[in-house]
């Protein structure tokens, strides 16, 4: 009788979960501070603390670099060609970045999952038609409207919010349709029928509720893309129309002076960066904690 | 129908499989031993949880890598130790010398590749190729089965499949190289009650035919009557009963077994209720002390609580072997 | 197989003619449609004859029939930025251009992500996993434009290997493909490694094992071949990805591709090479799903 033991003698160690640095505790610390400096704190107080105006000049300090590559900490991230602070206008892009965001998703959540409810509760020819558009909506990629917009009205921050309602409202209105359509059919949702509720009322406390956890959880993670598309949007100049000191409009102008002067660009996008990831971060969390069956990871 | 005194074609001694939790590592296969003979079906039965799939995976060293290993023991097929090779020339055994058929048809047959393929990815692997290709080779295969019109189905996708067809072909595979031993991991449970039985007929035809052997695990008594011809009955990772099947169901030597017996309904006893064992089996990480069956024995006592139990021999010899592990059995 | 292909085509031809709806009534929706033709101080006069002349007056439908009898014979109008040149040619001009810069991307983002994620999967907890997981995370939150606008300064400006701007060869053609590229490997990476560790969990790759299959085999052919049809669904999102994209990375670039010739005709109010350049983007793009949905076929045999 041959006593041995095999090549794996020991049994496997058990693998760390190297995110785990991420998650203190739980809580994903690391993205909500860097959210919190990078993107809410200047743009609901840049008025109060950035250092300068967001178009104030000072010709004598123009393209002065930024202070560990030859510059000074009067103008920590460097200035511009008319000497505007970046760090200034960088805080005060985030105000931009923030509503931009915040007015477009509100705009596109609401519209997309009023009609993904109404089409998943109702179904019928309302449903058929809502999901025509959705399919056809979602088959067009959002550059497209905005070219069209862009041309015909001129940029403006009514078209950068029409462009962003429009690439989420389809997306909303398919997800939470799918939620509904299994939620109607749970016994306590026929129980509230069978007791005489109306319509309305089985919405409300039954449907939504339960919704809303999704709906939650999607929006967040739409965040990065909204920032990002504004941004672009506006680095093409079809989006927020000059003067207004968006994100990308200041990486498009640092572009011209890109060999001179790479800080005009660099800190900018280093911001939308910042905050994508740590939304796309806190993002993940969420859906984790609130709905895990999303997870495709 | 018990074959007669034949060779030993796998013998297991103390095989020690130990699994990986968030929680620790914890032996979910302890001290395992059976023999299986050439020709013969031995049946592992248990619960759910009670180590009889990690039993088998193990033979074939195919634990998942991160999650268990085999920390210990022997599994001998013939003269080889299978503990010792290295992976490729454990390939070689895979498929070859020992085969395994899997639970759930649904699942067991990659959508992407027709019955055909899969069938000759086998037998590309393991033969060389007879008169006619390894598509003819294919086909017999499938004939084998007794799936209609083999020629036809070679080229079917398994979702074209009926449960009990993909079955079959799960049975093709495996039988398509030849192997002294089918490991059949609960094979019929995903089946309807009637392909059950057709299936379990296909088994034994093929057995009689080809001297093969079966590891058959299930959680099925009623089954185990009709396929095995000796039995091995599990509980909390450890053997607490070997012997003939026929012997088992008349004179159960352990109280577990005795327990699974009587809860198995039969048509001819007229009984108010379904008796059940009260209680759990024990948690992966909370093994009593002493016999693990010990807190759901209605005969345990002092010593049952504190001490484990040995394996004590009950006579017989080979295919007769009877064994079982409660200290009652102490002479 | 036939039907789906039929069915499919109607349905890229409905989304097409919806297309064209929109770019029409866009044009109509938006009030004056010659205000975008005409200088600010035009003459009452100058804006009647236009009208009458653009054939303005007419009634709505009868001014869309001609626009799509035009359109099928690819006649768009008069570029007005680009002198004497027929709108729908200046944007056939630089289609070449756009589909080596985007075709190039696409490319290079199978090729690197693909097998990257299927790696990422296999070595599931390992060092080269923590890192491609943490590079996609990152190349997925950029955006393009600031990547495009950091490899200039990094190869062009400072270390000097590459052009800073425009087209016309391969060596012009690296950093604006790689901008491109970047996003969709990320995105492409994550997908495919989280569909390669679903299908290595199945039942049929362990019974593959049980039958002695090589793990290579089992990784390359069995796994792969069922996950390949999550990125191949990625894909059709890709191209919408990367049509968006060029735009972007085109102008950072000065690549002379379509996404340029927008964003010019926008600044310079062009309108019919607006309109000119949507529609061929937008048949670029159904075009590209058509193709995604015959792959999907080709590798699930239970579509079919």
């Amino acid at each position: 009788m041959h006593m041995s033991t095999p090549a794996s003698a020991e049994a496997p160690a058990i693998r760390k979960n190297r995110a785990r640095f991420l998650r203190p505790g739980g809580y994903p610390v690391v993205p909500i501070v860097i959210l919190t400096l990078v993107l809410i704190v200047p743009a609901l107080f840049s008025p109060w603390l950035a250092p300068y105006g967001a178009e104030e000049t000072d010709l004598r300090t123009r393209l002065a670099p930024p202070v560990f590559f030859g510059g000074s900490w009067d103008h920590m991230l460097g200035t511009d060609r008319l000497g505007r602070d970046v760090l200034s206008r960088t805080m005060y892009g985030a105000r931009y970045a923030l509503s931009i965001s915040a007015v477009g998703i509100l705009v596109g959540v609401v519209i997309g999952s009023t009609l993904g409810l109404i089409a998943g509760y109702a179904r019928g020819w309302f449903d058929t038609v809502i999901m025509r558009l959705v399919d056809i909506s979602l088959a067009l990629p959002a550059m497209l409207l905005a070219l069209a917009l862009a041309a015909l009205s001129g940029p403006s921050f009514r078209s950068v919010i029409i462009v962003v309602a429009f690439v989420l409202w389809a997306y909303f209105a398919r997800q939470v349709r799918a939620e509904v359509l299994s939620l109607r059919e749970l016994d306590y949702v026929a129980l509230a029928v069978v007791a005489g509720s109306s319509h309305l009322t089985i919405l409300r406390r039954h449907i939504l509720v339960n919704v809303m956890n999704t709906i939650v959880v999607l929006a967040t993670l739409q965040v990065g893309i909204v920032i990002t598309l504004e941004a672009s949007l506006s680095f093409l100049g079809i989006g927020i129309p000059r003067p207004t000191p968006t994100w990308g409009l200041l990486v498009s102008d640092g572009r011209q002076l890109l060999t001179s002067a790479w800080w005009l660009s660099f800190f900018p996008g280093l911001a939308i960066l910042l905050t994508v990831l740590s939304v796309n971060l806190f993002g993940d969390w969420l859906r984790d904690r609130l709905d895990p069956k999303q997870r495709t990871i | 129908m018990m074959p007669s005194e034949s060779e030993v074609v796998l013998s297991v001694r103390d095989l020690d499989t130990v699994i990986s939790t968030k929680m620790g590592s914890f032996s979910a296969v302890d001290r395992v031993s059976f023999d299986v003979r050439r020709g013969e079906t031995l049946g592992i039965v248990g619960e759910s949880g009670s180590g009889k799939s990690m039993t088998g995976l193990s033979l074939l060293r195919l634990l998942p890598r991160h999650a268990a290993s085999i920390v210990g023991g022997s599994v001998k097929l013939g003269e080889t130790e299978l503990l010792d090779l290295n992976e490729p020339e454990m390939r070689k055994i895979r498929g070859r010398e020992i085969a395994m058929i899997l639970q759930d048809p649904q699942t067991s047959l990659n959508p992407a590749f027709t019955v055909g393929d899969q069938i000759m990815e086998a037998l590309r692997l393991h033969r060389k190729p007879g008169k006619g290709g390894y598509l003819a080779m294919a086909v017999e295969a499938l004939r084998k089965v007794r799936v209609a019109a083999p020629e036809m189905r070679v080229s079917a996708y398994p979702h074209q499949m009926s449960g009990g067809m993909r079955q079959r072909v799960v049975g093709a595979i495996a039988i398509s190289c030849r192997p002294q031993i089918i490991i059949a991991d609960e094979p019929t449970t995903s089946l309807d009650v009637t392909v059950q039985a057709q299936y379990l007929r296909l088994l034994r035809e093929l057995q009689e035919e080809t001297g093969l052997s079966i590891i058959f695990i299930t959680h099925d008594f009623g089954i185990v009557a009709r396929v095995c011809h000796r039995l091995a009955v599990m509980y909390a990772g450890q053997i607490v009963e070997t012997g003939p099947v026929r012997q088992i169901f008349e004179r159960p030597s352990h109280p577990y077994t005795e327990a699974l017996l009587a809860s198995v309904p039969r048509l001819h006893r007229q009984t108010g209720r379904l008796p059940s064992i009260t209680g759990q089996p024990p948690a992966l990480w909370n093994k009593p002390k002493g016999c693990r069956f010990a807190p759901r024995c209605p005969y345990a006592d002092a010593r049952c609580h504190a001490e484990e139990p040995p394996v004590f021999d009950l006579g017989g010899t080979g295919v007769m072997q009877h064994s079982a592990r409660c200290w009652r059995l102490q002479p | 197989m036939q039907k789906f292909l039929l069915i499919r085509t109607t349905e890229a031809l409905i989304a097409l003619w919806a297309i064209t709806l929109i770019v029409f009534g866009l044009m109509h929706l938006s009030g004056n449609p010659v205000g975008a033709l005409l200088p600010d101080d035009a003459s009452q006069e100058q804006i009647d004859f236009l009208i009458q002349k653009l054939g303005l007056d007419k009634p709505l439908y009868v001014q869309y029939f001609t626009f799509i009898a035009n359109a099928l014979q690819g006649d768009f109008g008069m570029s007005m930025k680009w002198p004497r040149e027929e709108a729908m040619q200046v944007v056939l001009n630089r289609l070449p251009a756009t589909l080596l810069l985007g075709g190039t991307a696409m490319g290079l983002s199978i090729v690197i992500a693909v097998p990257l994620g299927v790696v990422s999967a296999v070595r599931k907890g390992t060092l080269v996993d923590s890192i491609a997981q943490a590079v996609a995370l990152v190349g997925q939150s950029m955006p393009s434009f600031w990547l495009g606008i950091i490899l200039i300064w990094i190869f062009a400006v400072w270390l000097n290997w590459l052009p800073t701007s425009g087209g016309g060869s391969v060596r012009h053609l690296v950093l604006p493909a790689i901008a491109i590229a970047w996003f969709q490997i990320s995105a492409l990476t994550r997908l495919t490694r989280s569909a390669m560790l679903e299908v290595l969990d199945a039942e049929y790759i362990k019974l593959a094992r049980a039958k002695g299959v090589s793990e290579n085999k089992i990784v390359w052919k069995h796994a792969l071949r069922n996950a390949a049809i999550v990125p191949l669904t990625y894909f059709g999102v890709l191209a919408g990805s990367v049509l968006t994209g060029s735009v972007v990375i085109e102008t950072v670039f000065s690549w002379p591709g379509l996404g340029w010739v927008a964003i010019e005709a926008i600044k310079a109010r062009d309108f019919p090479v607006v309109q000119s350049v949507v529609i061929v983007f937008a048949i670029i793009f159904i075009l590209s799903n058509l193709v995604v949905d015959l792959l999907y076929a080709y590798v699930d045999p239970r579509i079919r």
